[in-house]
């Protein structure tokens, strides 16, 4: 599923939501196809593969260690 | 101009107070804002009530990582409803897909930032409102300090709270912005006066592009020095604007960069002409601030 082809999927999920008629299981399809689109997507970001380590701020051993 | 002094405060005020007095007035006092909903409060707000309901799900009632994400993409798209962004990357598809690609990196099941219990419930949105050591001008009653956690995480031993930002793009210099954030650091405070310690504050990043998605995460240690620097400073502020208000001093514009940041303040229109009241008339309506729901509340 490309971009184009689950926005309008999507839109179809908007709509039943505004009807009162969106599912646990289309929220379940939807997380899947998401899923599956970041997974083949083209455009990759470093930290999509691998999640970044966290930045730690202005912060001295000491201050690490009381953290801790 | 002035109508009411506020009565409960919170993070957004104090920045506008500090930021602008000309602001702060037409913001927090008179209550103006522009006519429409702007895309990234619609969004960010949608964004908000997913993640609530996907960790409320997934703490609080014990379901799957898959089925609470599930949940959280529902509560997304109904909140979200029929809105047009316009051109904007915040679209409902990029805003579902940003949930997904959020929990695919913190996933709820091994993310090292543990959301905690409080009073037998998930640490999850919820509000504090704490009276301050100084009067109402007018009625004599406490100033609150009031704001709301995304939520409370347990990480590395220590009590954070945790706070969400969707932004369209994550600089080298993104997280370098919050450490000196007053509202963080008095979130601190607040947790703080709540008996409850903290050893500092994350912030957890999103963007939201057309084409793709970033996240980072800031750790920002918040010591206790730190904490008391904020609240003693905030008190003067406050202190200060009251004594303003009983002199019936004059509003001051800030003529710098705050009538500019974050994309030009709202109300640089206002300032820019020699009678705002025709563009308040027509491009403006009333819609008191309410720190307590978060989100605007009409009138």
């Amino acid at each position: 599923m490309n971009q184009e082809e689950l926005r309008n999927w999507i839109e179809q999920m908007r709509q039943k939501a505004l009807r009162g008629e969106m599912t646990l299981d289309d929220a379940k399809a939807a997380v899947a196809y998401c899923r599956e689109h970041r997974g083949k997507s083209a455009v990759r970001t470093p930290s999509a593969s691998k999640p970044a380590a966290p930045k730690i701020l202005n912060v001295s051993s000491k201050d690490l260690l009381k953290g801790l | 101009m002035s109508s009411h002094f506020p009565v409960i405060w919170d993070s957004t005020m104090l920045a506008s107070l500090r930021a602008c007095r000309q602001q702060f007035e037409y913001s927090h006092v008179q209550h103006l804002k522009i006519k429409g909903t702007s895309v990234h409060l619609h969004a960010g707000a949608a964004f908000a009530k997913a993640l609530e309901v996907t960790r409320l799900s997934y703490y609080g009632e014990n379901r799957s990582p898959n089925e609470s994400l599930a949940r959280g993409v529902q509560a997304l798209i109904k909140e979200y409803g029929d809105f047009d962004p316009g051109s904007s990357a915040k679209s409902l598809d990029r805003m579902v897909g940003a949930l997904e690609f959020y929990f695919s990196e913190y996933p709820l099941d091994s993310d090292p930032a543990r959301v905690i219990t409080l009073a037998g419930k998930p640490a999850v949105e919820f509000s504090f409102a704490i009276p301050l050591p100084l009067n109402h001008p007018d009625s004599g009653e406490p100033l609150v300090l009031a704001g709301r956690f995304d939520a409370v995480v347990e990480f590395a031993g220590g009590i954070y709270p945790n706070d969400e930002k969707t932004t369209s793009s994550l600089g080298s210099s993104w997280s370098k912005q919050w450490e000196m954030r007053g509202q963080f650091v008095g979130y601190c405070w607040a947790l703080r006066e709540l008996g409850i310690p903290p050893a500092g504050m994350i912030v957890s990043g999103i963007s939201i592009l057309k084409t793709k998605y970033e996240q980072q995460r800031a750790i920002i240690p918040t010591p206790n020095w730190k904490i008391d620097a904020w609240f003693a400073d905030t008190m003067g502020e406050i202190e200060e604007a009251i004594g303003r208000y009983k002199a019936g001093a004059p509003i001051r514009k800030n003529w710098s960069e705050a009538c500019n940041a974050y994309g030009a303040c709202p109300y640089k229109q206002l300032c820019s002409v020699e009678d705002p009241q025709v563009w308040i008339d027509t491009y403006y309506e009333v819609r008191p601030w309410n720190p307590l729901k978060v989100v605007e509340a009409t009138p």
